[in-house]
């Protein structure tokens, strides 16, 4: 299955996101998942994951030392200070600060606002699924004079989001 | 004009409501891994986004001054110890602060009288759509808003007021208040001073948690916890009213007979004369002084202010005296209302 964003790729990893008040999966492959901001690897950030890559830190540890390529923050120096060099640590070392992010907060999942230019393209995404999905269904029923022009509408609405 | 000029709801309790935003913008690391260009590159960015504020510099302006800016609760003093060009942007009624160069590239805190944190709020997330049109900021999906330090991601929203707990201090109950204000991932701590040791019975009530937790959600939280607290303090001053009136009046009315008359004051004793007299006019035991007035004491009798007002050409100062004479002026405007016998 090619994944469903780019469309080029082989779709690597299925998610399932909640569009409105249904959820829907998503086949993507590994750069869009990763652009896309999913945490790839597993797709379910699950509890007892978090705990297992906290349990594995020291390990990792031992093996090299990791180093920001935006900063130069080492983990020693976060974990020192408590406070990270650049926004990309937090990805850098995303799997010995979830754990501590978790602990701090009691979750990993923000709620609340975005800059704008997130919410804007976050609707696009939504309607890019709820077409996608629509599209889907066409095929299923073998209607494709309805497939094509969802398939337009998808590519217009991809074209905009690149722009 | 500043807002402990305005008395706002809740005013004899809640001095102010407070909303601060950490955001960072996405092109530069944060500060601490930054080069002195690019700091100098976001403060440019945010001088110009809001060019319509006055910016005053930190890094170049006297101590004094800059500690009254801490004392009038328009910088945080972390902002006073950083090095390179950092400052703050204020805006013309000084409700609104931007801190440029504190922990995070930008703070941007909104300040309001009286009992009002969801004003604050909004305050503070208009000035950040203003700032995110400037340059991206940095945005995680899963981490929200990205902070220097991991306690403020999210939202990087910490809503706070300021609380005169007098009744509540004297009954030992701040440090119960602490621990159940912790569990609802809230915290209180003194205004001046550390802990429970608070002076003058003021307090700053504030989120701790930032992170999957909605901007309003937190606010209206911070709203039931300090509505509940605001109750229980109301009716301890109720209650020893009834019990003690005799006690409350000569309290009250002692402290402003001492504030109208004295020639030296230290911090710790204004402080806690003021408390007293704060406490007086919102129990009818004093009558004559505005809250206002209080509430403008309380913060320019403080040093940093005080010598900044004195100008700077003044060599010699006498701290405590200046602060009798400013107490002076307002207590003596104190009335006592007759008492039937
Ligand atoms: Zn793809
Ligand atoms: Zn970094």
């Amino acid at each position: 299955m090619k994944c469903q964003h780019c469309g080029n790729n082989e779709a690597e990893y299925q998610y399932t996101i909640t569009v409105g008040n249904h959820q829907i999966e998503r086949y993507l492959c590994s750069v869009c998942a990763k652009q896309l901001g999913y945490k790839t690897g597993n797709a379910d950030l699950s509890f007892d994951q978090l705990f297992s890559d906290f349990l594995n830190t020291k390990v990792q540890k031992q093996a090299s030392e990791v180093v920001c390529p935006r900063c130069g923050s080492t983990w020693a120096e976060i974990q020192g200070s408590g406070k990270v060099g650049c926004a990309e640590c937090y990805q850098t070392f995303s799997d010995r600060l979830l754990p501590y992010v978790q602990k701090i907060h009691g979750t990993v999942v923000h709620v609340g606002r975005a800059p704008q230019a997130e919410t804007v393209a976050r609707k696009a995404e939504g309607i890019l699924s709820r077409l996608q999905a629509q599209l889907d269904a066409a095929v299923e029923e073998q209607n494709y004079e309805q497939a094509a022009i969802y398939r337009d509408e998808i590519r217009a609405l991809k074209g905009g989001m690149e722009q | 004009m500043s807002f402990y000029d305005q008395i706002g709801a809740e005013g004899e309790i809640v001095v102010s409501s407070r909303a601060r935003l950490a955001r960072n913008f996405t092109e530069y690391p944060f500060p601490g891994h930054m080069t002195e260009r690019e700091e100098q590159l976001v403060l440019d960015l945010a001088k110009g986004a809001l060019d319509h504020y006055t910016y005053l510099p930190v890094n170049t302006m006297s101590p004094m001054n800059a500690s009254a800016l801490v004392e009038r609760h328009l910088v945080s003093r972390e902002l006073l110890s950083g090095t390179g060009p950092r400052g703050v942007l204020l805006s013309e009624d000084e409700s609104i602060s931007v801190m440029v160069g504190e922990e995070d590239h930008v703070r941007i805190q909104a300040l309001c009288a009286g009992f009002a944190p969801e004003t604050a709020l909004k305050q503070a997330l208009e000035v950040d759509r203003i700032l995110e049109q400037a340059a991206p900021y940095a945005f995680d999906r899963k981490l929200g808003y990205l902070t220097k330090c991991p306690t403020n991601l999210g939202t990087g929203l910490r809503a706070g007021v300021m609380v005169h707990l007098p009744m509540l201090t004297e009954q030992g109950a701040i440090r119960d208040l602490m621990a159940s204000l912790n569990k609802l991932g809230f915290i209180i701590r003194g205004l001046y001073g550390e802990g429970t040791a608070a002076q003058g019975d003021l307090y700053q009530i504030s989120n701790q948690v930032t992170l999957g937790i909605a901007e309003e959600e937190i606010v209206s939280r911070l709203e039931q916890v300090v509505g509940s607290i605001l109750t229980k303090e109301e009716e301890l001053r109720r209650q020893y009213q009834k019990m003690y009136p005799m006690r409350l009046m000569d309290r009250c009315q002692r402290a402003a007979g001492l504030l109208a008359t004295a020639r030296i004051l230290t911090q710790p004793e204004a402080m806690k004369l003021c408390s007293h007299v704060r406490l007086g006019l919102s129990c009818g035991c004093l009558k004559g002084i505005p809250m206002a007035e209080m509430n403008r004491l309380l913060f320019e009798m403080q040093p940093g202010c005080l010598v900044s007002q004195a100008g700077e050409e003044r060599t010699y100062l006498n701290l405590d005296q200046m602060r009798a004479d400013m107490a002076r002026q307002i207590a003596q405007k104190a009335v006592l209302p007759l008492i039937e016998s």
